[in-house]
């Protein structure tokens, strides 16, 4: 039978009453955003604001491999070191923007080049684009090295993946002369601000849209079969730079990521999109997702995101999660043995 | 009851324990006797067992059961698979006369090939029992840890739980095991100080061959002539003592040994045996003629040096070899003693007597010389010859006799003579005590001494000697003072209540008293004793010397006693005693034996501290406590005493200079007494006076931060002043622990090269805890310490000798390196010997965390030369190596800020070895693949972190060490290009491991670090 109008028929979740008074499914909110969901022989690549970092120990304990290229030697558990080790595919620390998500394939694809690429001071040479990295360069060589080290394996990372994950955070950014844009501004976490050479923007939806667009040809074109996938962080600003009540510029930041996503959507049918924002903000989000401060997830939120995300996976309990022998142990026992052994051959 | 397990017994130990019973196969210099089991006679210093294989893999419980005459150290040597260069040798332990049994734990991991050496010389001995059984690492670990409890001072079994569980995390079961390894096999058994000690003063079979080449080079050998009379003793004793001297390292001695009536006929067969294959070996058969047996032995040597011994004692192989190389160093040594210890029927020895050197006024309390004491015939004949009838004071009358006619005595810190305990020497005898209280009067009757002497109450064979002071001198008393009314009253009111001796009066030099209490108190001695009591006032900050010197300055009495005014008198005699002792033209300070309220020693004598200044001797022991063998109980001379109570002549007073003002507070006594005895007065403390000192209740203003500073500044003037006598107190045994002074034996000894080259004048270390010895040249320009690539200096000394210039401060325990005692030493002994100190700082970093590669691949980008590296590793900052590295370091930072005065260098450590080497090794040599195994890992699926990237790690380590170096002001000695071959350690430098160089390595280290002294 032939239904009378559009709304007839559609999927009981499309209601308010159903979908939301009759209780939320939250498995139902990816219904109609491409998102496909993850196989367990997936190997996931992401990048992206914070939160985007949150899905990598659910990812490995869901015995789903998370790419990394840039990883930290176990030896050097014990060390601090910023941004970066152990959050993202590579050491590329938070990418909050599309356009510094751009510039990083770009630069990994040796497209592009900033200008303004280190910043100099007493203790070494430290990367703009990644402030929060502790350990810094000693000379230029070594700095040329390891930005090479470092895009080489970001590139690696996405040519190793089958999905691409990337988590929009902002729409604020400051930039330099040549168009690169900063993940943080210059002076707060490294380097120092300069008004003439720093500016501030703020991305548009259009301009987004072009970004999202422009990543997807060209992460398809370092990994062809390889799928994208867009969330929005649904974490507030911390600070706005737009004068605006950081209430108003976080929902409007976010309207904006999000509308840009759909658009792209639009233009292009190889994005997807995971409503991790959606799962977090609004009257269907479960009691407890939110910290008091109003801005940090809780581990339910992340909980219920996760669940989402890997709804059909069965996660792993920890305890039997599969440890290699760790060849550091060896290394040490090694040795030791061996200064004994000299002492024993020697002296006796 | 019958149970299944005794009737398949054998087969259960075989299978179950598994314990292997192997054959012992002679392999050199042994012979089986033909008419007992079990026995074996080794004919020259080398006798040799091979174990009949096959051996037991692994943990081994080695259990050896048997005797030997003489007493036998015996050696395991195990020889482990090709690639391991040296055979090891691992000290089980000594078969005794009585027979015993040896029991150890023993590493066999990949032994191929073992051999037992039974002894260190000719003798004969019976095993009647020997196996080996495999015993599980639990066991091995449990053994470890009741070692451990047993052997530390204050076991904390939490403590090693929590060391055990945290090595275990880290390394796994492998790692612990090879932790409890070096103490099992290196600290043996729970242990008294002695036997610690003991341990390094085994002579080995090198010690023993570099001693025999110091003996061959000799100009002078006179014979030494040893006497003994047989009496009672066992058979088996007396033939130790022969066999012990039938293995001297010196070979010019005679035996003339007399047998009493008493001895038993086997003996005299046992005596007549040895005399016939011993042409050196006389038996004086008695007769019964009455002679004293002992004085016919006598008759019977022709020796230049002559010696008592008992038939029952044993003497060290070395005994005599060490009497004759300080006869050469000082020809005209008149009389040369030793230090003793007593051994018992099991062959353990134990009571050390760590003597003084030369010690005129101890000896009038007790015959310290004791054995062995070897007297110059001449000088014994010119006094009369040995005394006939003195029965067992015969000994103690040579002494007393000689030594009023010589005074070139010499004392050789080593235990050369091991005397039996037993009834012969401690069967409480009152002739024992009556010849020797005889020979003591007549000593003093013969030196006009006017001295009344008495056995002491408790200790009877120790003797106060009380010289008799001359009534007509008069003694002066200064008392600085400084309110404290109280003590001061209690202190005045002894002195001027208790004192028998008529001629004194008292000086009290004011510092500044404010209080009220104080005044009346003077001003009501003033008025008790007019003339014989007065004040002068000296209001200036406190000086102690500068009061001394100017109430001294004030008085005239021909004795001067300084005594604080926080002193009791408790005995009226006290001044007379210490005035007897002042007066003689041969002494300088008298002092006292000081007590604090609570009945312990305050002061018995000031005991010379190297490494630092000094300290009081017996502080804390009981107030009836006799001291170290004695010197509590009477007269007994020490390098110096406290000022407190201390008598001496105002001439020498003035001779000396009187106190120094440049010390205001503290050490001003010791730097007084120091002169004195530089001038040649013996300094002596009385046992016999007894004064109480409240001390500690004016120690207060001691704490505050200005004084402690002064003290410091004191200290250093003292050590600039005084250094090398401070490092070598004449009165205390260098084989003594020196911090504290508390007469424990020293767990480090100057080694034997250092005896050998340095005579009787060894110089002892100033050490505490861990127990460093010197391996290597006895004239080093390097002296080397540090961490495990110090083994590669010790291969080259054993490559090139004597040539290599070089010695190794070493351990038991790597794990010792890492405490503060072994760098003290180091830098010690350095500054002290002016040697270069080179410290080998770790250096294996690299190869603890980055020798295998985990998943986490990494590469670091070189600090200097090509980098090709694209992609397929990826880069790590250098910089976070730097900071994962540096806390290694930073100990040594704190060991080079402690070096002033001592000359360091700081050495490069050996680099990486090629990939293709570590993995061979890896794959090939079981210990690796045991260790893999242990951690579940199989040696084929690892992977070695490539060398470009080991080389870089190695080099940041390198970095580091420079830096601190530099910052620090020593020298770095980096590796050179020659020891590289492609990026690596060359093959020739390389020690048999993935870690370590070899002496080859080390020789041209040497060289740099050569270079690199003279270059500055």
């Amino acid at each position: 039978m032939r239904a009378k109008h559009p709304y007839q028929g559609i999927p009981r979740y499309s209601r308010w009453k159903q979908g939301v008074n009759e209780g939320v499914d939250a498995r139902e909110l990816v219904a109609g955003l491409r998102f496909s969901g993850l196989r367990d022989d997936d190997r996931v690549f992401s990048a992206g604001s914070c939160f985007a970092s949150n899905m990598v120990p659910y990812l490995e304990r869901a015995g789903i491999t998370y790419v990394r290229t840039e990883p930290r030697p176990r030896a050097l558990a014990g060390l601090k070191d910023g941004l970066g080790y152990d959050n993202f595919s590579a050491r590329f620390g938070n990418v909050y923007t599309s356009r510094q998500f751009l510039q990083l394939v770009l630069r990994c694809t040796g497209q592009w080049t900033p200008r303004e690429d280190r910043w100099r001071t007493r203790d070494g040479l430290i990367d703009p684009f990644r402030p929060g990295l502790t350990y810094r360069a000693r000379d230029d060589a070594e700095f040329d090295a390891l930005t090479r080290s470092h895009l080489a394996a970001a590139r690696e990372a996405i040519e190793a993946a089958t999905l691409v994950v990337f988590t929009l955070g902002l729409t604020e950014a400051w930039r330099a002369d040549d168009g690169a844009v900063f993940p943080v501004c210059p002076g707060t976490i490294a380097g120092e601000f300069d008004p003439a050479k720093h500016h501030f923007v703020n991305l548009s939806m259009s301009q987004i849209t072009d970004d999202l667009i422009e990543c997807r040809t060209q992460i398809r074109r370092l990994n062809p079969n390889s799928r994208f996938v867009l969330t929005v962080s649904p974490v507030p600003l911390t600070a706005t730079a737009t004068g605006k009540h950081v209430v108003v510029a976080s929902l409007e930041s976010k309207a904006t990521l999000r509308a840009a996503v759909a658009e792209a959507q639009a233009v292009r049918d190889d994005i997807e999109y995971f409503p991790s924002y959606e799962l977090l903000m609004g009257w269907q989000t479960p009691p407890g997702s939110w910290d008091p401060d109003m801005r940090t997830v809780t581990q339910a939120g992340l909980d219920h995101v996760m669940s989402v995300l890997l709804a059909g996976h069965i996660a792993q309990d920890p305890q039997e999660a599969k440890t290699n022998p760790e060849p550091e142990a060896l290394s040490r026992l090694i040795s030791r043995a061996e200064c004994d052994e000299a002492a024993y051959g020697y002296f006796g | 009851m019958t149970s299944a397990r005794s009737l398949v017994g054998g087969w259960y130990e075989e299978l179950v324990q598994r314990t292997y019973r192997p054959r012992l196969i002679p392999v050199r210099e042994l012979r089986a006797s033909e008419t007992t089991e079990h026995q074996w006679h080794s004919t020259g210093e080398h006798p040799e067992f091979r174990i009949e294989p096959p051996l037991p893999q692994g943990w081994v419980r080695l259990r050896l059961n048997g005797r030997a005459r003489p007493a036998a150290l015996v050696t395991l040597y195990v020889e482990r698979d090709q690639d391991s260069p040296k055979t090891a040798g691992l000290r089980l332990g000594a078969l005794s006369p009585a027979g015993g049994v040896l029991d150890r734990f023993v590493s066999f991991r990949h032994a191929r090939s073992a051999r037992l050496d039974p002894s260190l010389g000719p003798g004969h001995f019976t095993i009647e029992d020997f196996s080996l059984q495999r015993v599980g690492l639990w066991r091995v670990a449990w053994h470890a840890a009741a070692t451990y409890l047993a052997h530390e001072p204050r076991p904390n079994p939490w403590r090693v739980a929590v060391r055990a569980a945290k090595l275990l995390r880290e390394s796994g079961v492998h790692g612990l095991r090879n932790a409890v390894a070096s103490r099992i096999q290196y600290a043996g058994h729970s242990r008294s100080s002695y036997e610690t000690w003991l341990e390094h003063e085994w002579l080995d079979g090198e010690a023993k061959a570099r001693l025999r080449s110091a003996v061959d080079a000799l100009r002078f050998k006179p014979t030494i002539s040893l006497v003994a009379t047989v009496e009672a003793q066992p058979v088996w004793q007396v033939t130790s003592f022969l066999d012990s001297l039938r293995v001297q390292i010196y070979p010019k001695w005679e035996l003339s040994i007399a047998c009493a009536v008493s001895a038993l006929a086997e003996t005299r067969g046992a005596l007549e045996r040895y005399a016939s294959e011993e042409s050196r070996i006389k038996v004086v058969v008695d007769s019964a003629d009455r002679v004293d047996p002992l004085a016919r032995a006598i008759g019977n040597v022709t020796g230049e040096f002559i010696a008592i011994v008992g038939p029952d004692d044993e003497l060290s192989s070395d005994a005599l070899a060490r009497i004759a190389l300080v006869l050469n160093q000082s020809r005209d040594a008149d009389v040369v003693y030793s230090d003793e210890d007593r051994i018992d029927d099991a062959g353990n020895r134990s009571a050390p007597y760590f003597k003084p050197d030369w010690s005129p006024e101890t000896l009038l309390g007790s015959m310290y010389l004791g054995r062995l004491s070897v007297y110059r015939r001449s000088v014994v004949e010119a006094v009369g010859g040995f005394a006939k009838g003195m029965g067992e004071g015969l000994e103690y009358d040579i002494a007393l006799r000689v030594t009023e006619k010589t005074h070139r005595v010499l004392h050789v810190p080593n235990v050369l003579c091991h005397r039996r305990i037993g009834p012969a020497v401690d069967r409480p005898n009152a002739d024992v005590d009556r010849g020797a209280l005889q020979a003591l009067r007549l000593a003093l009757a013969r030196r006009n001494y006017h001295a009344t002497v008495e056995p002491h109450q408790l200790f009877p064979d120790h003797h106060i000697v009380r010289m008799t002071a001359d009534r007509h001198k008069k003694v002066s008393i200064v008392i600085p003072t400084r309110d404290r009314a109280e003590l001061l009253e209690r202190c005045l009111g002894t002195v001027f209540g208790l004192t028998t001796h008529p001629n004194f009066d008292v000086c009290v030099v004011d510092n500044g008293s404010k209080e009220q209490a104080t005044f009346e108190i003077l001003r009501r001695f003033e008025r008790t004793w007019p003339g014989r009591f007065r004040v002068i006032r000296r209001d200036v900050p406190f000086n102690f010397p500068a009061l001394v010197n100017a109430g001294v300055g004030e008085t005239d009495g021909e004795l001067v006693l300084l005594l604080n005014n926080d002193t009791e008198v408790l005995d009226g005699s006290w001044l007379e005693d210490l005035a007897g002792y002042a007066q003689r033209a041969e002494i300088g300070a008298v002092g006292a034996l000081l007590l604090y309220p609570d009945g312990t020693v305050q002061h018995g004598g000031v005991i010379l501290v190297a490494g630092a200044v000094a300290g009081h001797s017996h502080a804390g022991q009981p107030a009836n406590a006799p001291g170290y063998f004695g010197r509590l109980l009477a007269q007994s001379n020490y390098a110096a005493v406290t000022a407190a109570c201390l008598m001496v002549r105002r001439e020498v007073f003035i001779e000396a200079g009187g106190f120094d003002e440049q010390l205001a507070v503290g050490y001003n006594d010791v730097d007084f007494c120091l002169r004195l005895h530089r001038r040649g007065y013996r300094n002596v403390c009385l046992g016999q006076v007894r004064l109480l000192h409240h001390e500690s209740l004016s120690r207060g203003s001691d704490e505050r931060a200005e004084r402690r500073a002064r003290s410091v500044a004191e200290s250093h003037v003292m050590r600039e002043r005084w250094g090398s006598i401070l490092d070598r107190d004449p009165y205390y045994n260098p084989n003594l622990t020196s911090a504290p002074p508390d007469f424990t034996p020293a767990p480090s000894r100057p080694n034997l090269d250092d005896v050998v080259a340095g005579g009787a004048s060894a110089t002892g270390d100033p050490s505490a805890g861990a127990a460093p010895r010197w391996v290597g040249s006895a004239d080093p320009a390097l002296l080397v310490a540090g961490h495990s690539h110090r083994y590669a200096f010790l291969d080259h000394f054993n490559r090139s000798g004597e040539n290599a210039r070089v010695a190794i401060l070493e351990v038991a325990s790597n794990a010792d390196i890492e405490t503060d005692t072994y760098w003290n030493i180091a830098l010690d002994t350095a500054r002290r010997r002016g040697v270069a100190l080179v410290i080998v700082w770790d250096g294996n970093q690299h190869n603890v965390h980055f020798l295998l590669e985990s998943a986490e691949r990494f590469s670091v980008y070189p600090a200097s030369g090509p980098w090709a590296d694209g992609r397929s590793r990826p880069l790590i900052p250098r910089s976070l190596f730097r900071e994962f590295f540096a806390p290694s370091v930073e100990r040594l930072r704190a060991i080079l800020a402690r070096s002033n005065g001592a000359r360091v260098i700081v050495l490069g450590t050996p680099p990486p070895k090629p990939d293709d080497h570590v993995r061979d090794r890896l794959h090939k040599e079981p210990l690796l693949a045991d260790a893999a195994a242990s951690l579940g890992m199989t040696p084929s699926t690892l992977e070695v972190t490539p060398l470009p990237v080991r080389v870089e790690l190695w080099r940041i380590t390198q970095e580091l060490l420079r830096e601190v170096a530099d910052a620090c002001g020593a020298p770095f000695v980096a590796v050179p290009e020659k020891a590289f071959a492609g990026g690596a350690l060359t093959g020739e430098m390389s020690y048999p491991d993935v870690t370590h160089a070899n002496g080859v390595w080390a020789e041209i280290m040497v060289d740099e670090a050569t270079a690199a002294l003279a270059g500055r």
